[in-house]
């Protein structure tokens, strides 16, 4: 009785060995003769990718200081040197400044519509800040990687309320899709 | 191709004893006993006496067999961030390869297609495999998918006949700002034994 079941497994062990041979494609490969049909398994590799985007720009900007002919002129008083706004993005990208507050901080409550910014591709198209209403600095339809987008600061000075003193304001510039 | 033979004693009744340890290891590597037909047809007899004795051949096949398997069938990228893109790369780790082989083998990774399959609201970038880099080490050095590479062994053409290796796999995924949009992306992976 012994042989038999000795043989009978013996038997079943090599049906299953021979099928074992069909296996392909699961995380799991037993056979035989790898030589004459290999053994394979996969493992797939997946990935979400969400929308991601990534700017920098320099943390503070020094304005220039007015002169005289700088007060009461329409104007106004613009930077020499532009501040460099690098975006990069995935996909369609939007940047937008605005205002951290109403008003600057400083000896007289400047408000913050005196700070206006311009590309300087058009140095005399001005945007006036505030702090609800985002201007558009940047825009791009397609994925991006590492524009960088140039913004000149432009400030009007009035004689009646400028007070002298060190004025600051916070510009907060934000990335959406679109 | 039989390589040993094997002689059961058989006393008295056609009782056979067969060496338990052999066994458990031949299961183990999914080694198929193979019994010549003739032989398992062959009439063996006792007649009379008090005992007799009897002798029965079994031939043992002993084919090249192996086992391949992945502790997980899919990995997972963990999710990316602004700063991944900017490095652009993300790591994450693989499954572990088991293999059993009774004769030299070899294991070889490879891309099952040229590119990523993805799924999202933008057009297809068609990724390339080459932007799946896989490593015996977390630390690299890294090799692209696109191209069947030895996994293991690690060095030689062929790693000797093992009863339990286990090698980590590990990837890097490749990312760029222009052509990775937003979306699912999937790169199945084949990993082959064969015998050099």
């Amino acid at each position: 009785m012994k042989v038999t079941r000795i043989i009978a497994a013996a038997a079943m062990s090599a049906v299953l060995a021979g099928t074992a041979q069909a296996q392909a494609n699961t995380a799991n490969c037993t056979g035989g003769t790898p030589s004459a049909s290999p053994c394979r398994v996969q493992n797939t590799v997946s990935a979400t990718i969400p929308w991601v985007a990534r700017m920098s720009i320099a943390s503070a900007t020094t304005l220039p200081s007015p002169i005289a002919e700088d007060f009461g002129n329409t104007a106004g008083k613009s930077t020499t040197a532009p501040t460099t706004l690098t975006v990069s993005a995935n996909a369609g990208v939007s940047v937008t400044a605005t205002a951290a507050s109403a008003i600057w901080t400083g000896p007289y409550a400047k408000p913050a519509s005196d700070l206006r910014i311009f590309l300087p591709s058009a140095p005399t198209s001005f945007l006036a800040l505030n702090n609800t209403t985002g201007q558009p600095v940047f825009s791009s339809t397609t994925p991006t990687s590492s524009t960088n987008v140039d913004i000149g600061y432009n400030v009007l000075y009035s004689w009646g309320t400028d007070i002298p003193g060190s004025y600051t304001l916070a510009v907060n510039y934000t990335l959406t899709s679109p | 191709m039989f390589h040993g033979v094997f002689v059961a004693r058989v006393v008295g009744f056609p009782t056979m004893t067969v060496r338990r340890p052999l066994t458990r290891l031949l299961a183990a590597l999914g080694v198929a006993l193979t019994v010549l037909p003739s032989l398992a047809a062959a009439q063996v007899a006792c007649n009379g006496g008090a005992s007799c004795a009897l002798t029965v051949t079994l031939r043992l096949g002993r084919p090249q067999v192996f086992r391949l398997a992945l502790s997980d069938g899919t990995t997972t990228v963990p999710p990316l961030s602004s700063s991944d893109f900017a490095t652009g790369f993300k790591d994450v780790a693989g499954p572990t390869v088991s293999v059993l082989a009774n004769s030299p083998y070899r294991i070889t990774v490879q891309a099952a297609l040229s590119t990523w399959q993805y799924s999202g609201s933008q057009a297809n970038p068609a990724k390339g495999a080459a932007d799946l880099q896989w490593s015996r080490s977390a630390s690299g050095p890294w090799f692209a998918s696109s191209n069947a590479s030895t996994l293991w062994p690690a060095s030689g053409s062929s790693a000797p006949a093992t009863a339990g290796t286990t090698v980590p796999l590990f990837y890097r995924t490749l990312w760029q700002w222009t052509s990775s949009p937003p979306g699912t992306y999937a790169l199945p992976v084949n990993i082959t034994l064969t015998s050099p």
